[in-house]
């Protein structure tokens, strides 16, 4: 799943400014940033510190206002509406907090949905949907309604949906907000194991059970980094 | 009724807090309702509204079958109606009328105006009286021809001024003189007369006197008969007592009516020979406006459930405070019915305006076209639609804004699915309805369009371009012996200093005559053709004659394919000549060259004819009915009583109709010139049924386009907004600007497909009742129903791809947001 390019992400002096007709708000300040592939980050902070718009940074749903990112070699920081687009279909995998799954479309469809985008070929996207369903358990709910699934079964399908491309990285924003602690340490579980098996993991979660997890954690306070931990930690 | 009043007026608060909504709902209503008023109210004076005389329930129209000519509403003889009067007791009374026209001069300007010889009883059986002067009397019957007469309100104002001493004052008919000895009321019209020419003077004809009577043979059929049934007597009852006497007189007359002629005398109400055969195109447009209110019905319930969703939140703390299902479905409808009570009252306005426009548009053409007005069966007509429409906007949206789902909406909320989704499906369902009657609209549109075009690209057989055309009507007084122009030398002498007149007119090219323009009606002749005798059990063969000048052909620009033109006659001992047309020589000649052959004309004693050329085909009776067989003799040597100016003009024809009838009445004062009108417009006139469908058929179309293409919008700029998370998602995932359009424009298009196919099945199915008014393609025309379906769909799509572009602009951090 990770590519030999280090480090996977780079981003150097990133800053991110919402204007509104009244006042300027700096959500993230000269962030310098380094994740290698098959690295398992977390990101933590207080409510409102910036982490889920380092999230979507690093996640191409928004441009820094200042510095630059390069995601696997490629500066993609000023990347067009368009391209940042195609770069999202084929190297980032989201699982959101809200599982984000579409009610209209059956767990299938919902995880076909970025290879579509991707324009990957029917046949092989039909296969990488039953290898991706496969991997989180849900190969026999393939053709059921979100609605029709437990809240753990949805987020599973949000995680087969992130990783069914493949992405060169993961991006997880609070993961297990909505479900309770078991179906929680479920999908934590399933996490680890995809890093394990060299999926690159940054997750967002104010959670320190899980946070403890990651091999490093990153602290965001007011939109600036305050502490990286040294320790690279072998998860169990 | 202290509710009712309290959900009133919270419905009119919420309707002024929500401008936009209401206007755009308000207006949409009042143009469905408007026009569905006004095209009511024309049906309502045509087909429904009784007519204005007496008893009308009463009243018949009596004429005859000929099934051997297949001919109906065939006018009768007078022998006959003595015949019914005598022969037939379940009609009580029975009244003769004949339409004419007639020179009314004496009173300056001389005119031609439109009148009726009709029996003494004719105003009485009907229930009118005069409202100054006297009735017609039995004695007025039994008197002199036409030496009284009544004269219509309108007449005596613009003729007389409205004076009261128009009584014992005399005018010439004809050149005879005439007493008016009465004034009918305003408003009294001759129950079968054209809007265009209303009837302005009557006059007994003295049926009952055998010596003055002119016209009483068999075969002169010019009567209509108006009866009234005596009381308990049933229309059948009265048809079956006039078959027994069609077979009594057929025994007692054969030789006028033999078998082969198919006479038949029939009785129809008079209130169906009024209507005419318009019934069917009327029909068509009530429902075609109806179509045209659903849409706009759709429209406005679309609109409701959009806003019901921004009024979850006051309907769930409405529910939450104990309010009924009931009280909040009643409460909504009160909006429903306040804002179609806005839209009845605002389209009760539009619909004062249409229908004086129709009734202007319709005159031509439509009975009882003055008639057309708002009455209280329209206004309850209105009222009705009101309420209809008011409820029948309000109920779905009521009914669902009623039941908020609550654990749904949570589900909905959680779990990513859309929100709403049963709204959704139901907005989804009016679009669907809105874009399957929008096209059935068009395809009717459509088919008579393309109808009318075929029609006007059709060539009449001369050029109709810069050609002025009236009509001259010699006057045959009551003794016509002693008229002005009994003779043919008088008539030849007027009607040649006319046209010499005419040609000499500053701006004309050329001045030619005719007996009857084209699209005027048909004149039948039967002619033998030299060396081939008809056998003697059949009837010889027939075609249609007009007398013309030489120059008509040129005048006209009729090619003449073979031979030459009628030569000049300046007496009646001119060479006897004819031409024909290509219709009649192919037909009887086959191709050979019947130049020098003769035909005998008028009868087995009239003269031999010598055929000196063959004139391109002209479609004489109508500009959709083929070419007949037709024979042009001189009017030089056959001069007529009436003959119509044909006129080539330098310039545009309608500048020259004063100087044009100035130097006819050179020739003699006293003559009216009537019917001044260029050749395309008599050409107009002769599809004005047609132009009148097409008009306000393709008006309602565009309307429902327009209110089909707002309402495609709405929803889809609805669903859009509702999609906004799901599209944010979507963006995250990857999908491209042409991902998000494909979407939603995509969800836009299968909502028009299903509606494209089910108004195209719906569209087939009810292309029948358009049959009889189109011309050149069949009511299932391919080329029709693929080009209103391409024109709704790219309508559709248009629609479809504003709300597309404002989805491209959602921000995917959405996805993120939400959390």
């Amino acid at each position: 799943m990770a590519l030999a390019i280090d480090p996977l992400i780079r981003l150097s002096g990133v800053s991110k400014i919402f204007h509104t007709p009244e006042v300027e708000t700096h959500a993230l300040a000269s962030i310098d940033l380094e994740i290698r592939a098959g690295e398992y980050v977390a990101i933590s902070g207080p409510s409102g510190c910036g982490k889920t718009t380092l999230l979507s940074l690093l996640g191409l749903l928004d441009s820094p206002s200042e510095g630059s990112y390069v995601l696997a070699g490629e500066p993609v920081a000023t990347l067009s509406q368009a391209q940042r687009a195609r770069v999202r279909s084929r190297a980032i995998g989201f699982i959101f907090q809200a599982f984000n799954l579409i009610g209209d479309l059956t767990v299938f469809r919902n995880v076909e949905l970025p290879l579509v985008y991707r324009g990957m070929p029917a046949g092989e996207r039909k296969r990488a949907v039953h290898e991706a369903l496969e991997r989180v358990g849900l190969l026999h709910r393939i053709h059921h309604y979100p609605a029709q699934l437990s809240g753990g079964q949805q987020q599973r399908v949000a995680v087969a949906r992130a990783v069914a491309g493949r992405p060169l990285v993961l991006l997880a924003d609070e993961p297990t907000g909505n479900l309770d602690s078991r179906n929680g340490a479920d999908v934590m579980a399933l996490l680890s194991e995809l890093n394990r098996e060299g999926a690159t993991l940054c997750v967002v979660s104010h959670d320190p059970r899980y946070a403890v997890q990651a091999r490093r954690t990153v602290r965001l306070f007011d939109g600036r980094l305050v502490a990286h931990d040294p320790f690279d930690r072998e998860v169990a | 009724m202290d509710t009712l009043w309290r959900d009133l007026r919270f419905a009119i608060r919420g309707l002024v807090r929500s401008p936009g909504f209401t206007i755009i709902a308000v207006l949409t209503l009042a143009l469905g309702i408007g026009a569905n008023t006004a095209i009511f109210s024309v049906v309502n004076a045509v087909l429904l509204r009784p007519l204005s005389y007496d008893r009308p329930d009463q009243l018949i129209s009596v004429r005859a079958r000929l099934a051997g000519r297949n001919r109906s509403d065939v006018p009768m003889a007078q022998p006959e109606y003595q015949d019914i009067r005598a022969g037939v007791p379940g009609i009580r009374e029975l009244a003769a009328v004949w339409p004419i026209n007639i020179n009314l001069t004496g009173l300056g300007e001389p005119e031609r105006i439109q009148a009726a010889v009709v029996s003494y009883n004719y105003f009485s059986l009907l229930g009118a009286a005069p409202i100054l002067g006297r009735d017609f009397t039995k004695a007025d019957d039994q008197g002199k021809i036409g030496y009284v007469a009544l004269i219509s309100y309108d007449l005596w104002q613009h003729r007389f001024g409205g004076d009261r001493g128009v009584i014992g004052k005399s005018v010439r008919l004809d050149d005879d003189p005439i007493t008016i000895v009465g004034v009918m009321p305003r408003g009294f019209r001759h129950p079968v007369e054209s809007g265009a020419s209303p009837m302005e003077l009557w006059a007994p004809i003295a049926l009952d006197n055998p010596d003055t009577n002119f016209v009483n043979t068999r075969g002169a059929r010019v009567f209509d008969l108006i009866g009234r049934t005596e009381p308990g007597t049933t229309l059948d009852g009265v048809r079956s007592q006039l078959t027994a006497l069609t077979s009594r007189l057929a025994r007692e007359y054969p030789d006028a009516y033999p078998a082969t002629l198919g006479w038949q005398a029939d009785a129809v109400p008079l209130a169906e020979r009024v209507v005419g055969n318009v019934r069917p195109a009327l029909l068509v447009l009530l429902g075609a406006v109806g179509f045209v209110l659903l849409i706009g019905c759709s429209n406005v319930a679309n609109l409701l459930l959009a806003r019901a969703t921004t009024r979850d939140r006051e309907i769930a703390i409405r529910t939450a405070l104990g309010g009924s299902r009931m009280r909040l479905i009643r409460q909504l409808l009160t909006e429903s019915i306040v804002l179609a009570t806005a839209g009845g009252l605002l389209g009760l306005l539009i619909a004062l305006w249409g229908t004086s426009a129709l009734g202007h548009l319709a005159s031509q053409y439509l009975p009882r076209a003055r008639e057309i007005g708002i009455d209280t069966t329209v206004l309850g007509f209105t009222a009705f639609l009101i309420l209809l429409t008011g409820v029948g906007f309000g109920l779905v949206p009521a009914i669902q804004a009623s039941r908020p789902d609550l654990q749904g909406a949570l589900k909905d909320s959680g779990r990513g699915a859309s929100a709403g989704a049963p709204r959704t499906r139901v907005r989804g369902a009016l679009v669907i309805i809105e874009v399957a009657v929008a096209l059935m609209l068009l395809a009717g549109a459509g088919l008579l369009l393309r109808s009318f075009q075929r029609l006007i690209s059709i060539e009449p057989g001369f050029n109709p371009e810069n050609l002025l055309t009236m009509q001259v009507w010699l006057p045959v007084q009551n003794d016509p012996s002693k008229g002005r122009y009994f003779t043919n030398e008088q008539r030849r002498a007027f009607f040649s200093r006319a046209q010499e007149a005419v040609q000499r007119t500053p701006g004309v090219r050329d001045a030619a005559l005719v007996s009857r323009l084209a699209f005027r009606g048909r004149g039948d002749v039967r002619f033998e053709i030299e060396g081939h005798p008809t056998p003697p059990a059949q009837l010889p063969p027939a075609s249609d004659l007009r007398f013309v000048t030489p120059n008509y052909f040129s005048t006209m620009e009729i090619p003449l394919l073979q031979g030459r033109s009628l030569s000049a006659v300046a007496d009646s001992l001119g060479p006897k000549e004819a031409v024909i047309n290509h219709t009649l020589a192919e037909k009887y000649w086959h191709g050979d060259d019947p130049v020098g052959r003769r035909v005998q004309v008028f009868g087995p004693k009239g003269p031999w004819v010598t055929i000196v050329g063959v004139a391109g085909d002209v479609r004489q009776v109508a500009p959709d009915q083929p070419a007949r067989e037709e024979i042009f003799l001189s009017s030089e040597l056959y001069p007529n009583q009436e003959m119509s100016f044909v006129v080539r003009t330098a310039g545009p024809p309608d500048r020259l109709g004063v100087a044009v009838t100035k130097a006819i009445r050179e020739a003699d004062p006293e003559q009216p010139v009537f019917g001044i009108k260029p050749m395309e417009r008599v050409i107009a006139d002769a599809s004005a049924e047609r132009r009148f469908s097409l008009l306000l058929l393709t008006l309602f179309a565009s309307i429902a386009l327009v209110l089909s293409a707002i309402g495609i919008y709405g929803v889809m700029a609805y669903t859009t907004t509702q999609r906004r998370h799901e599209i944010g998602i979507r963006v995250a995932l990857g999908a491209g600007a042409r991902d998000v359009l494909e979407l939603v424009v995509g969800q836009g298009m299968r909502l028009v497909g299903i509606g494209l196919l089910i108004g195209v099945v719906g569209a087939w199915l009810l292309s029948r009742v358009l049959t009889s008014q189109l011309f050149g393609i069949t009511a299932r025309d391919p080329v029709t129903y693929v080009t209103v379906a391409a024109l709704l769909a790219v309508v559709a799509l248009t629609a479809s791809y504003l709300p597309a572009r404002r989805a491209l602009r959602v921000d995917p951090m959405t996805a993120l947001r939400s959390e």
